[in-house]
Parts: C-alpha cells; structure tokens; sequence
C-alpha cells in the first residue's frame, strides 16, 4: 500500500518546530525596557518570517506560529495563559496570508515589513479581543488603541525588514535555494 | 508591476487600520477625560478608626503566600489590618507616551498604639492581578508609624484571614452603610504565583527614589509616596493599615492622597 507524502517534510516539520520555539525563547529571554506596546513585535515576527521563507508552503507560519503559542500557554508566561495559543497562531496565520499574496517574495523588504507590521498587529487585535471576551471593560482596551496600534506596526515593519535581509543574505549565500526547497524527510 | 500594486493595497489598508484606530482612540479619550478631568485635579480623602480593623489577629499579608507585616522577612506579630481605598493611581510607562506619576499620601494618626505597618496594594486595570510593595530582598520598601498610645480592649469583631492567593477584602475608608445588613464594599486582591507582582509598585519618601525604600518614624502625621515602575495600567490602589496593638477608642488615621506628575 502506498504512504501517503506528508504535507510538511520532516525536515521542515523540525525546522518550523525550531522557529516556533525560537519565538517563545526569544519572547522569555529579551525584554525591550523602553515600556512601548509591541516593542517585543520586532524579535517575535524573525522567525515566523524565516521559517515561512525557507519552507515557502501555505501553513508554514501558521504551523511555527501554533508551536510557539502551545509553548507560550503551556508555560504559562503571560497572563492569558492557554489563550495566548490565539494570538501567538493568528500572527502565524497573517504571515503565511501576506507571503502568499506576495509570492513568497520575503527576502524583500518592503515585503517583510507588511508581514511583520501585519502579523504583530493582528497579534494586538486577537490579544484585545480575548480580554473583550474574558469580561476586561473595553473602555480599558480601546482607550490608547491609536498609538498602540501605530507601534505594533513599526514594531513588526523592523522586524519584519530585518527577517527580509536575513531572507535575502540566505538566499544570496546558497545556503537556502528560492526554487529548491529541500523536501525529502 | 502587479507586484508593487499589492504592496500600496498592503501599505493603505495598514494605514487605514491606524487612522480607524486612531479616531476610535480620540473619540473615547473625549468622552473619558470629561469624565474624570474634574475627579483627577481633587485630593482624595479617607478616613478610618478601630472598628474599620476587620483582620487579623495575624502575622502575615496577603501576597501569593503569605508574607510578613513587621520590619523583616519573617512573618510575626499579632497584627490587625484594614485596606483603604486611596482613590487616585499611579501611571507608569514611558514618560513620552502618557501622563506619568505618583501618588502622594498625606497621613494623620491620632491616639496610635504600638506599630502601624503601612503597605501598598495595585489593582492591574482590567483583570484585578495585584502587585504589593517588596517585603523582602533588593528592592523593599515600606513605612512604618510607631505610636505611645495606650492599647485598647481586644477587639471582637475581627476574623482572620484565609491564607491563599485570592482575597476578597472590605474596603475601609468608605462610608460605612447605614443597614447593617448591607454588606460593605470589597475589593478581590489575588497574585498569579509567588516571585510576580512584587517589584511594580513601591513606597518612598525620595521621588529621586521610585523604587523606594524602608521607613520607620514616629512622627503621627507626615506624607509618602507611592511610585509604579511597571508599564501597565493601574486600576486602583489600596493602602493596607495593620496594627500590632489593639486600638483604644479614639484610635484615627486620616488620609488625603494626590496625583503627582513626574516633571518632564
């Protein structure tokens, strides 16, 4: 009997694992003091970014995005604990959207930046509407939203620039192929 | 060229999202400043005798385990407490981007016996997570009244109480109610898990200070100040009053606190 061929290889199931674990790492051990929100936007959106480059398939940051918000509730880090698993995935999701209608250009700039400016700001929509549906008064969520949704853009645009130029050196090193993505487990 | 049509599209929907946010933003900061403009400019004022004392007798405070009232790190003592409600918060973050400052606490003793502990208890805006000032370790703070009134009878009317992560505490200070039936108001002070909520908020006498420090003194009236170094917004603040003696009858603390902004 045939197997059927899996949707992610192996290889790029261990890489994505990897990115995804790399966002919670990197979530839990920098800490941006400057107290602007969606400062930590600009390490969180580097690896989705990476990750969905290199693999180059629809799901791949929805994938390391779900890795990470697991990791996230599991350890329980921040203070929505097991729904924290909605934005961490929702970021993910952004990405793979906004790298597929771009044809998984990301090693361009301009590119990195509406994926990550994206993905930290729908992370900043679903993070307000857990509160919304935990009781939180939207008084308290919606008074600021302006500013804090101009930085969460800045923020995960940076990011999202800097994932591009690490893209785009890979890409330029041989190190990983656009066109020949290593698929064989 | 198609290409960088999708990218202006990407680029003005990210814009439209901000400005949608940013009118949002303005139009309840109106309806909300009107509001509380005139409430935020005034002291605000509380008062307690002995019969607001509703806890105790007890050697610890509420934290996410108990931690101690008295100078030191050990829980001990025969304390009896109250929480008052200060009325006014403090606002952290970065000084740029919001209205930062403390609260400044004016206090009044009359007829005090023995030692009162006063601590700090913040309300995060929203989910009621608490922070309290550091007990224990770098970066404690507190402040401490010693009294030589002469102690009064053993009061009846307090309970100890229940250690765990979770209070529901009566808030002292307000009016009481009329009805003895009605039940006064409470506040619900709870900690995620030990080692969090310790190092926002803090006590000092120095605002050069914000992370404070400990105070002992036996002047009856004199002030300090209630600094918040976190980022998130404060919801409300509670003065915790505990007392080491019982308290004659004509035992008072009067408080007025004010918001003060960090000058920039």
């Amino acid at each position: 009997m045939m197997k059927r061929p899996s949707y992610f290889s192996l290889y790029e199931i261990a890489l994505l694992s990897l990115f995804g674990a790399l966002v919670f790492v990197l979530r839990t051990a920098i800490i941006v003091p400057i107290h602007v929100p969606g400062s930590s936007g600009i390490f969180w959106v580097l690896p989705l970014i990476v990750g969905t480059a290199i693999v180059r398939k629809p799901g791949a940051g929805t994938y390391a995005g779900l890795v990470s918000g697991i990791l996230a509730s599991f350890f329980g880090i921040e203070p929505l604990h097991v729904f924290d698993v909605f934005k961490y995935t929702a970021m993910g999701i952004t990405i793979d959207l906004v790298s597929m209608a771009f044809g998984y250009r990301l090693e361009n700039p301009v590119v990195g930046f509406v994926a990550g400016a994206a993905g930290n700001v729908v992370k900043m929509v679903v993070n307000y509407a857990v509160h919304l549906l935990l009781g939180v008064q939207g008084v308290f969520i919606l008074l600021g939203i302006g500013l804090s949704s101009a930085t969460h853009i800045v923020f995960g645009g940076i990011g999202g620039i800097i994932a591009a130029l690490i893209v785009g050196r890979l890409y330029r090193a041989g190190i990983v192929h656009q066109d020949d993505v290593p698929d064989d487990g | 060229m198609e290409f960088w049509r999708r990218v202006l599209l990407a680029v003005g929907v990210l814009v439209v999202f901000v400005a949608v946010a940013f009118l949002v933003d303005t139009t309840l900061s109106q309806a909300y400043a009107r509001e509380s403009a005139f409430a935020d400019s005034l002291p605000h004022t509380a008062a307690i005798d002995r019969y607001d004392l509703r806890y105790g007798p007890q050697s610890w405070r509420p934290y996410a385990t108990p931690i101690a009232i008295g100078p030191g790190d050990l829980p001990s003592g025969d304390w009896y407490i109250a929480f008052v409600e200060l009325g006014v918060v403090p606002v952290g973050g970065n000084p740029a981007l919001a209205r930062t400052g403390s609260v400044r606490v004016d206090y009044r003793f009359t007829d005090l016996a023995g030692t009162a502990s006063l601590g700090v208890y913040g309300l995060h805006a929203g989910d009621g997570r608490a922070w309290t000032n550091r007990q224990s370790g770098y970066g404690t703070s507190g402040y401490y009244v010693s009294g030589t009134a002469a102690p009064g009878d053993l009061p009846r009317w307090t309970t100890p109480l229940e250690a765990g992560n979770r209070y529901v505490v009566e808030v002292a200070g307000s009016p009481r109610p009329v009805d003895e039936d009605v039940a006064r108001d409470t506040c619900t002070i709870w900690f995620e898990r030990i080692s969090s909520g310790l190092d926002g908020i803090h006590i000092t006498t120095d605002r050069a200070a914000p992370k404070g420090q400990v105070t002992e003194t036996a002047d009856l009236d004199g002030s300090f100040y209630i600094t918040y170094t976190g980022g998130n917004r404060v919801g409300a603040l509670f003065l915790m009053v505990a007392v080491d003696r019982p308290q004659p009858e004509g035992f008072g603390l009067a408080l007025e606190s004010t918001f003060v902004e960090i000058s920039r």
